[in-house]
């Protein structure tokens, strides 16, 4: 699984730079790409599921998913942007702790633009996997069968 | 067995009580006892009465929807015919049906009809028959004309109805009847038509033996509805209201030494209302006389079921009853009503009402937008589009029919709530408020029609509820029986209770 | 359409499950690697806890045949340097037991015991003091076997020669000296086998005054610089540590230095770092030597990264190691740009401390199995000092006669027991 998501990340998205290569590294073997990974599967399927099985409101529009779908990829993006800050600036791996403390190294200044295209990246991801779990939970939702459309 | 039940209602009021009874059969209400069918025919030589077209129309409209609905279980679950259809077999519905014509009324006066010119007036030899008519009838009643009925005169209107037991519509209604079928009379003992009629028809039934199956006949169960005064008119012409009081006594004693000593009916119900009564406007027949709807009509509807509830083959002797309710009240609401009475009507008007208004005031909001209105979702089964589209909503069939109907229905009930005594069970609602609809019965939880949108969200798909091309109405109407009375008991607004 | 949703998601499933499954098989191999150098480092890192050896005894032998007594003929660079290394600052810190030997002779070689009192040698070291022993001969092969057999464990010994061998006057001098090398040959590797030997040849030159012998016989007087050479054996950590390029770089007269050791012994641990890349990579997750999506400059640029090491475990000058030429790779298209000391760049997450960058690269395709050695060069100046003709002795201050089958013998046998001709190679994986 780490894997396959640390292949969106680095691969996909092109999320990685051999010069800060810890960086990577630590979020891979830590499992930092695990979480962002669960975050943007699970948040979409909850937050959906709630939408299609839990929502009884009977007037529901288009505009009414899409701003479902807008909130999933905020939280996502928020969520993603805290998860990817804490794996980078609080991890457990001396060497790029010390890294990012040496400004001369460069590591602090590339790491802080990080979180925020985690949060993006992860963000997108959400919205495609909502629109994926939006067409197949619309067919056992019984009021909200005709969203989006 | 299926059994059925020929309904005669005879003049203005006839119609109004079969068009009350129409109503409740519309919001649900069954007869008992395996009554499958109902056969409402009227009896009124004032063709252009505007309560009998009315209540023909409401006919009409009751069975070009109930057509329209497959199996129907819950609102218009009784099935109603015409002698004409059983007799020939044929499903065309044409108002015209519900009556039996009445010949030769069209343009004469009463003279003429019996011919009083033709009479011998030789008084020297003992044949001044001319005379003698005099002695019965008066000059106007001689010049009345006929095709407004007999302004209250029962005296013309028993020669009249006389030959209407030849007629060809009699004889096949005849032909129609089986074993195990019953009738039901309603008249009213003050009017003209009415008064004469019953006693009329009462004895050709049990007696005539030139109708076709004349033997069933004379031995089937006959219950009949006689109407004392209930309504007074603003105005003293042809028509004296003031003198209704003295008609219905002399009429009461001729069914007493007739028809009840005789048990020649089974089951005989009363009901009127003394004072309290509302003065309504005056009309002479025609399409003037249009009464608005009272609830003494209503509850002599209630009697055809307890007629049909309470059928047992053989008694000897005529059962009398009479109507009244728990409270005597200027407005009636339904926990004046007795409680059987109430555990008959209170849930199906209720439904009914919340049906009708539901299409007035909550379908604007939902149509096109909450799925049960959809038939353009992406990516699902067939059957998860519904129905019950704009494109129904805007078709002929549901414009002329089920709108129409209910328009009446909504009319009904507005015209009982403004007549004396007033029956107002029901608060004007709007979308907010929609389920507080019984008065004195606030229910719990939202009240707007919002729950009638999502239950018909998680019904829309029943397999029982599909309509198909010759069965438009099958959707609507089911569904709405449906949720509806979900909605109903859910926010517990069904409960039945005596007012204090 | 909902069929062609669902296709589509069963298609998604399968091709990140594909690539993950790939990425995993080359994975599980690069884990296999993992695991393999996992294993070895603990070992290694135990050895290498600097347990700092020190010399317990050092042995000097110093040549005292005639064609030695030139070099004492006054005070002379050799009486400077020998004094030098009698007295090194750190045997006398450390008190370093020391022998000196007079060592000359034949067949039958004869040592002369000096004592192991630096001031007692300085005595000797004159014509008078020399003259002991067998002067008429030196059998350099005996001189060395001797010197070899006193250089174990913590003991080293110093040989100081003018590495001519004593042939007689034979008919056929080259042959005869082609013999004595092999001889010589004979006794490293039979060293070797023992263990661990560091040999160090230090060239140096002195003012000589007095009698040179050539080969075909007679006695040629010269008055002028001739150079000498100091032997050193022993283990090859207590030579780095005592011996540095830069000690031996400082003594009086000093021209060139060759050092020969066993190769398997050393540790140099190395890896790929990004630091002044040109083009892109990335690192393999599991072998930092594994570079992956590896792509030339997009500005035609080339592809070039770095290599950190830890030369620390090499006795080899500044010099030698950051010169380019010392260095080969197997890739014809790749070359190395700069070898440089560490000075103040940090580099983050490795596992050792680096002594020094090495930047390679390429301005052709990139992606091989790159492999980059160190070589075991044997300094130019030897091929240079050897002579086969000694007619020309006046006025030569560089050359000895025969000094290649000397040399020759001794890295010959180096390389026997080495297998290996470089010194460290560095192996990476270029992926595209």
């Amino acid at each position: 699984m780490n894997d396959i998501f640390a292949i969106i990340y680095e691969t996909l998205f092109g999320l990685y730079e051999s010069q800060f290569s810890l960086i990577f590294d630590t979020l891979y073997e830590n499992g930092g790409y695990n979480l962002l990974g669960l975050t943007f599967i699970l948040i979409p399927l909850i937050m959906f599921a709630a939408f299609y099985f839990l929502w009884k409101y009977p007037y529901g529009k288009f505009w009414h998913w899409l701003l479902w779908l807008i909130i999933v990829f905020l939280i996502t993006g928020g969520i993603s942007w805290g998860i990817s800050n804490n794996e980078i600036f609080l991890s457990n791996n001396q060497a790029l702790i010390d890294a990012l403390a040496d400004p001369e190294s460069g590591y602090e200044e590339y790491a802080n633009t990080l979180p925020i295209k985690y949060a993006l990246f992860n963000g997108l991801l959400s919205i495609a996997a909502g629109f994926i779990y939006s067409l197949i939970m619309k067919q056992f939702s019984k009021i909200q069968i005709h969203l989006p459309f | 067995m299926a059994r059925k039940l020929y309904i005669f209602g005879i003049g203005g009021t006839g119609s109004r009580v079969l068009k009350a009874l129409t109503m409740l059969l519309a919001s649900g209400c069954k007869l008992k006892n395996d009554f499958d069918t109902v056969i409402p025919i009227i009896i009124d030589p004032d063709t252009s009465n505007g309560d009998l077209n009315r209540t023909k129309d409401i006919l009409k409209l009751y069975q070009e929807i109930r057509n329209q609905v497959n199996e129907p279980n819950d609102f218009f679950s009784q099935e109603i015919k015409t002698v004409n259809e059983l007799a020939n077999k044929s499903s065309v519905v044409n108002s015209d049906y519900f009556q039996f014509s009445l010949n030769d009324v069209d343009q004469s006066t009463f003279g003429q009809y019996i011919g009083f010119n033709t009479l011998n007036d030789d008084y020297k030899n003992s044949k001044d028959d001319k005379n003698f008519t005099r002695l019965l009838y008066s000059e106007k009643n001689l010049n009345s004309n006929l095709n407004v009925g007999f302004k209250g005169n029962p005296n013309m209107g028993a020669i009249v109805l006389n030959q209407f037991t030849d007629s060809e519509d009699f004889k096949r209604f005849g032909q129609t009847f089986s074993d195990g079928d019953a009738i039901f009379i309603v008249n009213s003992i003050f009017g003209g038509t009415g008064a004469a009629g019953f006693p009329l028809l009462l004895k050709n039934l049990r007696g005539n033996s030139d109708i076709p199956n004349s033997a069933k006949i004379k031995e089937a169960q006959i219950g009949g509805i006689t109407y004392l005064p209930y309504f007074a008119l603003n105005k003293k012409d042809e028509v004296n209201s003031d003198s209704f009081e003295d008609k219905a006594k002399i009429a009461i004693d001729y069914y007493n030494r007739t028809i009840i000593k005789q048990n020649k009916v089974n089951s005989l119900y009363f009901i009127g209302n003394k004072g309290n009564t509302k003065h309504l406007e005056y009309a002479v027949g025609g399409k003037e006389q249009k009464n608005n709807a009272h609830f003494l009509e209503m509850a002599g509807a209630l009697a055809i079921f307890d007629f049909c509830e309470n059928i047992v083959q053989t008694t000897n002797e005529t059962q009398v009853k009479e109507f009244g309710i728990e409270n005597d009240t200027g407005t009636i609401l339904f926990g004046d009503l007795n409680l059987n009475n109430q555990k008959e009507i209170v849930k199906p008007l209720t439904k009914y009402k919340l049906f009708a208004e539901y299409l007035n005031i909550g379908l604007p909001k939902a149509l096109n937008t909450s799925r049960w209105t959809k038939s353009n979702i992406w990516l699902v089964k067939r059957n998860e589009n519904s129905f019950l589209d704009e494109q129904y909503f805007k078709s002929s069939e549901y414009k002329i029919q089920i709108d129409a109907f209910n328009k009446h229905f909504i009319e009904w009930l507005y015209e009982m709530e403004d007549n004396k005594p007033a029956f107002s069970p029901f608060n004007k609602i709007n979308w907010e408020d929609a389920l507080s609809l019984i008065k004195g019965n606030k229910g719990k939880g939202n009240k707007s029609f919002k729950s009638i949108d999502i239950e018909n969200c998680k019904l829309i798909t029943a397999i029982d509820l599909r309509s198909t091309l010759d069965k438009k109405h099958t959707t609507l109407i089911k569904i709405f029986g449906k949720s509806t009375e979900e909605v109903l008991s859910k926010k517990n607004l069904l409960k039945q209770e005596q007012n204090g | 359409m909902r069929l062609h949703i669902y296709l589509l998601f069963i298609l998604l499933i399968f091709i990140t499950s594909c690539t993950g499954c790939k990425n995993r098989n080359e994975r599980l191999n690069g884990s296999d690697t993992k695991e393999k150098t996992e294993n070895q480092t603990p070992e290694k890192k135990a050895s290498k806890i600097p347990v700092e050896r020190k010399i317990g005894k050092a042995i000097f032998y110093l040549e005292n045949s005639g064609s030695m007594f030139g070099y004492v003929s006054g005070f002379t660079e050799y009486v400077d340097v020998v004094s030098e290394l009698a007295e090194k600052p750190r045997f006398a810190e450390e008190k370093t037991s020391r022998e000196f030997y007079f060592i000359n002779g034949g067949q039958n070689i004869k040592v002369t015991n000096i004592g192991s009192n630096p001031t007692s040698l300085k005595d000797k070291l004159n014509e008078n003091g020399f003259n002991c022993g067998d002067v008429s001969k030196s059998n350099l092969n005996s001189m060395f076997q001797l010197a070899l057999s006193r250089a174990k464990n913590d003991t080293i010994s110093i040989l100081i020669s003018d590495a001519i061998y004593d042939i007689g006057k034979p008919q056929a001098p080259m042959n005869a000296l082609s013999t004595e090398g092999r001889e010589t040959r004979s006794r490293f590797i039979e060293r070797l086998n023992e263990g661990d030997l560091q040999t160090i040849i230090i060239k140096l030159n002195s003012q000589f005054d007095g009698k040179y012998f050539p080969v075909t016989g007679g006695s040629v007087n010269l008055s002028q610089n001739r150079p000498y050479y100091i032997w050193i054996f022993g283990a090859t950590e207590l030579l780095n540590q005592y011996f540095t390029d830069e000690y031996i770089k400082s003594l009086k007269g000093f021209t060139d230095i060759a050092r020969f050791l066993k190769l398997s012994e050393l540790e140099v641990p190395y890896q790929a770092i990004a630091h002044k890349k040109i083009g892109d990579f990335k690192f393999d997750k599991n072998d930092k030597n594994k570079l992956v999506n590896v792509k030339p400059d997009r500005n035609g640029q080339g592809f070039y990264y770095s290599i950190a090491v830890n030369f620390s475990d090499l006795p080899f000058s500044e010099t030698y190691l950051t010169s380019i030429s010392n260095y080969t790779c197997n890739n014809s298209n790749f070359s190395i740009r700069n070898v440089s000391s560490i000075g103040d760049v940090k580099l983050y997450g490795l596992n050792f401390e680096p002594t020094h960058i090495i930047k390679v690269g390429t301005d052709r395709s990139p992606h091989c199995q790159l492999e980059i050695s160190l070589l075991n060069k044997v300094p130019n100046w030897i091929e240079n000092t050897n002579s086969d003709d000694e007619s020309n002795i006046i006025k030569d201050t560089t050359h000895t006669f025969g000094f290649k089958f000397l040399t020759n013998a001794i890295s010959e046998a180096y390389q026997y027991k080495n297998k290996e001709s470089n010194i460290i190679t560095f192996k990476f994986e270029l992926i595209k």
